[in-house]
């Protein structure tokens, strides 16, 4: 068979798995097999990958076609090199406001309200965002409406005007964002924490103020389009029900005049740099329980390290059945959700996040717990049975890797955009199979330090089981909103 | 039985002849329909059944018809407790020795009983006794523990490449769901008939703990607080009340015999509906599942309740003075998802809801710039009757009064004018728009057919919700405007930002 995953392997692991009761050892196991013991499954059915068909056009714009005939609908995607990271210097918070504006504002064809009124009436969507180190617009429709939907999806993309009202209307609503910005708990304690791991500046975790909207206008807008979205630097998927020869017909068209001068402009990513380790407090009145997070700097996606950092990340705090969740919330009841994991990123280093939230007068001893884990996981290694879990978690959950054609032409763009290679998911899977109780060891001993970890609490610390300081020195964190600052006078 | 194997048959000849004439055509939802195989097993058990065979994966259901709206004053939060111990195993899951662990579990439901007795007590309990009894509780806990196998059905079924294992409990229903490789699909049927006929409620009272967190870490949201206080302001008999989570006194109260009972009553087979999606073939699982799932014991179809929210005679308001910018939510009592009103609940949502060229989003948003949200919706409570719900959410400087005044303009606009043929057409593609998102998914079909069939009767509602929303007219819509959104039908809770209170002097 043709199956990914050979047939051999799957059956070790079902081997394995059966096995797996009687090493761990529970006494009623052995007197009478219980049926979920009992059970011999037939072979998996083929995960099979649909025909991807890649092209570029010839003003540079890739394309990335997926037939997909279960629903009469067609979706677009595109994926435009620019993101927070092209922010031009004092101009904090552009790309947020671009991402709306982009499509509120209309196109060089059509006011946006009228765009508004168009895709409600077709029961179609046109959105726009921009995220870290791409600009994104999606778009969906009936597959019957294509024709009418296609040249809005492309005029946001390659056309949109900013009208100045709709600027005007980004700018207010980034204003009441700001100023809701402490209501949400866990909002606060992920956008510090944040702060603290990459640094207040970084625009990885940078937050925007009063003064950062007003410096923005309508001309940065249309710099920053003008600059970033262009053909070659765009990868554009569509899927759903349609034939590729079609499609690439009418994408011809769309997409054919498209055209900008000179070469794409180079994007000089942000140093990431380790902020010194911190233990800070927040004080936030309006809560029932202390929001405590954790986190350091972590790895790249396709670090050789990642494979045994993400069986790491399972055993210590992913999920119900991890150590971290075990011990905090299944014996201990202190939490409704606890754990964490590396959580990766693409081109520059991603981060250990870990979480959990109890009421005040437990703070401590929830903390002391994740603590604790954390510090276990460092020193002896995990055990066979915890690895073969995390493993027969990951691989036998590959048979989801291509139930969706969203979930494959995301992870086709991602790919492409980053220069991964096409085929970095069976890569990863391969060398998960591969890690062993040595490797998770060693990460866990090179990559995560427990020294070096900034732990953030959130609540009333006056009702703490024992004060923070127990844990080292503390540093408390003002997140009062700073209110904008007067204009200042002209110059002559 | 006769009835299922042909009905698959007709399946099989349908999908061979689709293959050989269109290989290219999307299904259509006719299809999709016709795909179903639905079967109520002898024991009462509903098992619906949909082949959609795209990748090697199925996304299964379990639906019990019972929820938040089943319980009683003293016993609020019982339905969410048992779903949170629907995880805790059965006599063979999670146990190391079940003999000896259903003695110790003895002693730790006395020492509980023992506690609880104290600290209700008036006028007022013995803190000395308390102190001991929450000790004994624990050291009893603590003997209880060392014979579980900690969180046995999940580590069984993420091993097996289970994904999203969860559950919800709503008003309505309780709901337990994931998806698994479809090669072991005969590991779900194992596991859900074992847990939905010997479940053991093991490690309760540290569940409850974590209920209790779950609890404080909703309240730990303005929005959570609002909707928290503001359902028992809109309900006053029907026990939509108590916001499914139920209130902290009774979640301590509560032991582990009533969430034995509350199982003996809603979790026998004439009460679960299955569904499976997916990479399935009916003709081989439906033995198997009868085999499996065939065997939870029949039960009685519990009755629906009994108490119904009385007409509502003056407007209500619920002010809640709070560190948070401000919230407004707007309630309006309305018939329940059967209501022949139904359908154009569904359309005025649309209209003054969905998309950017709706009525609130042009007005409050865009126009009047006076909230960074505004919406609605529909489905609070849906099996008896609940409330259609109107959200602002103000901008920086503008107020819910602002905001309240906006809305009722664009209701008495629904009342005084009949909605645009425009309107009415946008709503009809916005419905099929949503419906093809809802049924995108294995997991969102499986739960659609599971819905329709217990809130409506039948699986096939789900197929003509599309119909119903095409025969809305302007005229329903004014009518039901007309006679829903009046002053003395409404709730209003709003959030007033108000400066914290500081700490306790100690």
């Amino acid at each position: 068979m043709t199956t990914p995953r050979s047939a051999p392997t799957a059956a070790a692991l079902a081997l394995l798995a059966l096995a797996t009761p009687a090493l761990a050892g529970p006494p009623a196991a052995a007197a009478k097999p219980r049926a979920v013991d009992r059970l011999v499954y037939p072979k998996l059915h083929e995960i099979k990958a649909p025909p991807v068909v890649r092209e570029t056009l010839p003003n540079g714009l890739h394309l990335l076609l997926v037939e997909d005939h279960d629903l009469p609908q067609v979706y677009f995607a595109a994926c435009v090199r620019g993101g927070v990271v092209a922010e031009p210097t004092g101009k904090a918070g552009l790309a947020g406001l671009f991402g709306e504006v982009q499509r509120t504002g209309g196109t060089t064809a059509m006011a946006g309200d009228a765009i508004d009124t168009l895709l409600d009436g077709l029961g179609a969507g046109v959105e726009t965002n921009v995220d870290e180190a791409y600009g994104t617009v999606g778009g969906k429709t009936l597959v019957e409406n294509l024709d009418k939907v296609l040249p809005v999806f492309a005029q946001v993309l390659t056309s949109p005007v900013f009208a100045q009202d709709k600027v005007d209307l980004g700018k207010t609503h980034m204003r009441s964002a700001i100023a809701r910005r402490n209501d949400d708990v866990m909002g606060v304690a992920f956008r510090e924490i944040g702060k603290l791991v990459y640094g207040a500046r970084s625009p990885y975790a940078r937050q925007v103020e009063y003064e950062d909207v007003e410096r923005l206008t309508r001309e940065d807008l249309v710099a920053f389009h003008k600059t970033y979205y262009r053909p070659d630097a765009t990868i554009l998927a569509v899927w759903g029900d349609f034939k590729t020869s079609e499609m690439k017909a009418r994408l011809a068209t769309a997409f054919g005049g498209w055209k900008v001068a000179g070469a794409a402009p180079k994007i000089t990513l942000p140093v990431v740099a380790a902020q010194p380790p911190t233990l800070a407090y927040i004080e936030k009145r309006d809560v029932e329980q202390t929001f405590i997070v954790a986190g350091q700097l972590g790895l790249r996606l396709d670090d050789p390290d990642y494979p045994a950092i993400h069986v790491l990340g399972d055993i210590l705090g992913g999920g119900l059945t991890s150590r971290i969740s075990t011990k905090v919330r299944t014996e201990k009841g202190l939490a409704y959700s606890a754990g964490g994991r590396m959580i990766p990123a693409w081109d520059h280093p991603g981060s250990f996040f870990f979480f959990t939230s109890t009421k005040p007068s437990t703070t401590a001893e929830a903390l002391a717990t994740v603590l604790d884990e954390i510090r276990k996981i460092r020193v002896s290694p995990v055990t066979d049975d915890e690895l073969a879990r995390a493993k027969d978690m990951y691989l036998n959950g590959y048979a989801f890797e291509n139930d969706s054609t969203l979930k494959i032409v995301g992870r086709l763009v991602l790919y492409e955009f980053y220069g991964y290679p096409a085929d970095f998911n069976v890569r990863l899977r391969d060398a998960v199979e591969k890690v062993t109780k040595d490797d998770v060891l060693r990460v866990a001993r090179t990559h995560l330090n427990p020294d070096a970890l900034t732990i953030l609490a959130v609540g009333r610390q006056e009702q703490f089981d024992k004060p923070l300081s127990t844990f080292g020195k503390v540093t408390t964190i003002d997140i009062t909103i700073p209110e904008p600052k007067p204009a200042p006078p002209a110059k002559p | 039985m006769n009835r299922t194997r042909a009905l698959v048959v007709s399946v099989a000849a349908l999908a061979v002849g689709l293959v050989l004439a269109a290989p290219a055509r999307a299904q259509g939802l006719a299809d999709l329909e016709r795909k179903v195989v639905q079967k109520t097993l002898p024991n009462g058990l509903n098992v619906i059944l949909l082949p959609r065979p795209t990748a090697p994966v199925i996304s299964m259901v379990t639906y019990a018809d019972v929820g938040g709206v089943d319980e009683d004053q003293n016993a609020t939060g019982l339905a969410h407790i048992f779903e949170h111990m629907a995880f805790k195993g059965t006599t063979t899951v999670g146990t190391k020795d079940y003999a000896k662990e259903v003695e110790a579990t003895k002693r730790e439901d006395e020492a509980f009983l023992a506690l609880r007795a104290e600290s209700l007590r008036r006028p007022k309990p013995d803190e000395a006794k308390l102190k001991a009894l929450e000790e004994a509780l624990r050291k009893a806990q603590d003997e209880a523990r060392a014979y579980v196998v900690p969180n046995e059905i999940g580590d069984i079924i993420e091993r097996a490449g289970g994904q999203g294992l969860n559950a919800f409990t709503s008003f309505d229903q309780t709901v337990y769901h994931y998806s698994l490789p479809s090669n072991r699909l005969e590991l779900w049927a194992t596991l859900e008939a074992d847990r939905f006929t010997n479940p053991v409620l093991r490690e309760f009272y540290k569940e409850k703990d974590v209920i209790m967190e779950e609890r404080r870490m909703g309240e730990s949201q303005p929005g959570g607080r609002l909707f928290i206080d503001f359902m028992p302001v809109a309900f006053e008999a029907s026990m939509y009340r108590s916001f499914v989570i139920g209130w902290m006194s009774d979640l301590r109260a509560i032991t582990r015999a009533q969430a034995e009972a509350w199982f003996a009553k809603y979790y026998r087979a004439r009460n679960l509906t299955a569904v499976i999606v997916g990479d399935v073939d009916p003709e081989s699982a439906m033995p198997m599942l009868e085999r499996t799932l065939g065997t939870i014991p029949a039960g009685e179809k519990p009755g629906p309740v009994v108490t119904v929210e009385p007409p509502q005679r003056a407007e209500k308001r619920l002010t809640m003075e709070d560190p948070s910018q401000p919230i407004l939510i707007i309630g309006y009592h309305k018939g329940d998802i059967n209501d022949p009103d139904n359908a154009a609940y569904e359309a005025i949502n649309d209209i003054v809801a969905e998309g950017r060229s709706s009525r609130l989003y042009k007005s409050l948003v865009t126009d009047k710039q006076l909230a960074l949200y505004a919406g609605a919706f529909t489905g609070l409570g849906q099996k008896y009757p609940g409330l259609f719900v109107f959200v602002a959410v103000p901008n920086r400087g503008k107020t819910n009064a602002e905001c309240e005044a906006a809305i009722w303009e664009e209701i008495e606009k629904l009342k005084a004018q009949p909605v645009s043929d425009d309107e009415l057409q946008a709503v009809k593609a916005k419905e099929k728009s949503k419906f093809l998102g809802t049924i995108d998914s294995n997991m969102g079909l499986a739960m659609a057919l599971a819905h329709a069939q217990n809130l409506q009767g039948d699986w096939r509602e789900l197929f003509r919700s599309l119909a119903k929303i095409d025969n809305v007219t302007a005229a329903d819509i004014q009518r039901v405007a007309r006679a829903t959104f009046v002053k003395s039908n409404r709730t209003v809770g709003t959030i007033e930002t108000a400066a914290a209170a500081p700490p306790a002097a100690k």
